[in-house]
C-alpha cells in the first residue's frame, strides 16, 4: 500500500511539474524488473536490453501525461518495453531482408539461436527457446515476473482467453521438456 | 480440481526452475544516472502556458493599479490615513507580484533543470 502511495505521489509530481528526480525514482523501482524482462526476450544480449529499457523510460517520460492511471504504472511501462522490442525487431529483420535482398534465403533472427550456456540455464533457454514469441513473452510475464493474467492482458493488448492458450501451450511445452 | 491443482503445481515447478536459471540482468549502478541524461524537455501544457502568461500580465496590471492610487492618493488628499493603509499594503502587494512572476523560475531551478528563463 506504502509503495502504491509513493508511486502515486512520484508520478503526481512528475505530471504536474516534470520533476526529473521524481522520475529518476520511477526508474530506480523498475528498472531491475524491466531489465530482467527484456534480457530474457533479447536471449541474454545484456547491452541490447539496457538499450530498449532506456528507450522504454525516455518514452515513459515523453508520454506520461498521457498515463491516466487506469491500469498500473508497471503495466503501462511493460507495454510500452514489448513495443520496444517489436520495434527493434521489425527493424532488425527489415535489415536482414535488405541485405539479403540478392540471395533466396532470407533470415529471420531469433535471439534464442546459437544459445550456450551452462546446464542450469540451457534448460530454462531450452524450455523459452520451444516456444513461439507471444508464448514466451507471456510465459516471461507470468513466470519470471508473476504478473497476473488480467495484467497480461493489457500489457500484451490480447484477450484474456488467448493469454490463457498461449499459457497452457507453454505449460505443455515446457512440461515435456522438464 | 485435481486438474487445477496439477496446473498450480506445474506453474510452480516451472517458476521455480525459470527463476532460478534465468539471467538477471548485471548491477549498473549507471543505469539510472544515464536515463536521467538522456530525458529531453518536454512543451509545457498550452493551458498552463496560458494561464502563466495570464497571471504575469495580471501581476504588472496590480502593481501599476496600486502605484497609481497610492500616488493619486498622496497627490489628492496629502498623507492621510486611507494613503498611511495603501503604503503599508503596498509592499505586500508587490511581493505578491514579484512571487507570482519568480515562483516558476525557483520551481525549475529546484527540479534541477539547467535553463532559468524559459
Amino acid at each position: 500500500m506504502r509503495k502504491r502511495f509513493e508511486e502515486i505521489k512520484l508520478l503526481a509530481l512528475c505530471m504536474a511539474s516534470d520533476n526529473r528526480e521524481a522520475f529518476s525514482r520511477l526508474v530506480e523501482i523498475h528498472q531491475q524488473g524491466l531489465r530482467r524482462f527484456l534480457l530474457n526476450m533479447c536471449g541474454g544480449d545484456v547491452m541490447l536490453a539496457d538499450d530498449l529499457a532506456q528507450d522504454t523510460f525516455v518514452k515513459a517520460w515523453l508520454g506520461i501525461r498521457q498515463f491516466h492511471g487506469l491500469s498500473g504504472f508497471r503495466t503501462w511501462l511493460y507495454r510500452i518495453a514489448i513495443n520496444e522490442y517489436v520495434s527493434y525487431r521489425r527493424s532488425r529483420t527489415n535489415t536482414v531482408m535488405n541485405q539479403a535482398a540478392d540471395t533466396s534465403e532470407i533470415l529471420q533472427p531469433d535471439p534464442y539461436d546459437g544459445i550456450s550456456a551452462t546446464d542450469a540455464r540451457m534448460d530454462a533457454s531450452t524450455l523459452l527457446a520451444g516456444l513461439s514469441e507471444s508464448e514466451r513473452t507471456v510465459a516471461l510475464l507470468f513466470y519470471l515476473e508473476d504478473m497476473p493474467i488480467k495484467e497480461i492482458a493489457k500489457v500484451t493488448s490480447m484477450a484474456e482467453g488467448t493469454i490463457k492458450s498461449h499459457l497452457s501451450r507453454a505449460r505443455k511445452k515446457m512440461a515435456k521438456i522438464q | 480440481m485435481n486438474t487445477k491443482n496439477n496446473y498450480r503445481e506445474t506453474d510452480e515447478a516451472i517458476r521455480r526452475s525459470l527463476q532460478d536459471a534465468l539471467p538477471q540482468p548485471p548491477e549498473n549502478m549507471w543505469f539510472t544516472k544515464r536515463v536521467a541524461n538522456r530525458l529531453p524537455d518536454r512543451p509545457p501544457h498550452l493551458v498552463a502556458w496560458i494561464a502563466q502568461r495570464f497571471c504575469y500580465v495580471l501581476a504588472a496590471a496590480v502593481l501599476v493599479g496600486s502605484l497609481w492610487m497610492v500616488v493619486d492618493n498622496l497627490l489628492t488628499n496629502g498623507v492621510s490615513m486611507a494613503s498611511l493603509i495603501f503604503l503599508t499594503f503596498f509592499p505586500l502587494i508587490v511581493l505578491c507580484c514579484v512571487g507570482i512572476c519568480v515562483a516558476p523560475i525557483v520551481r525549475r531551478v529546484m527540479a534541477g533543470e539547467n535553463s532559468l528563463i524559459k
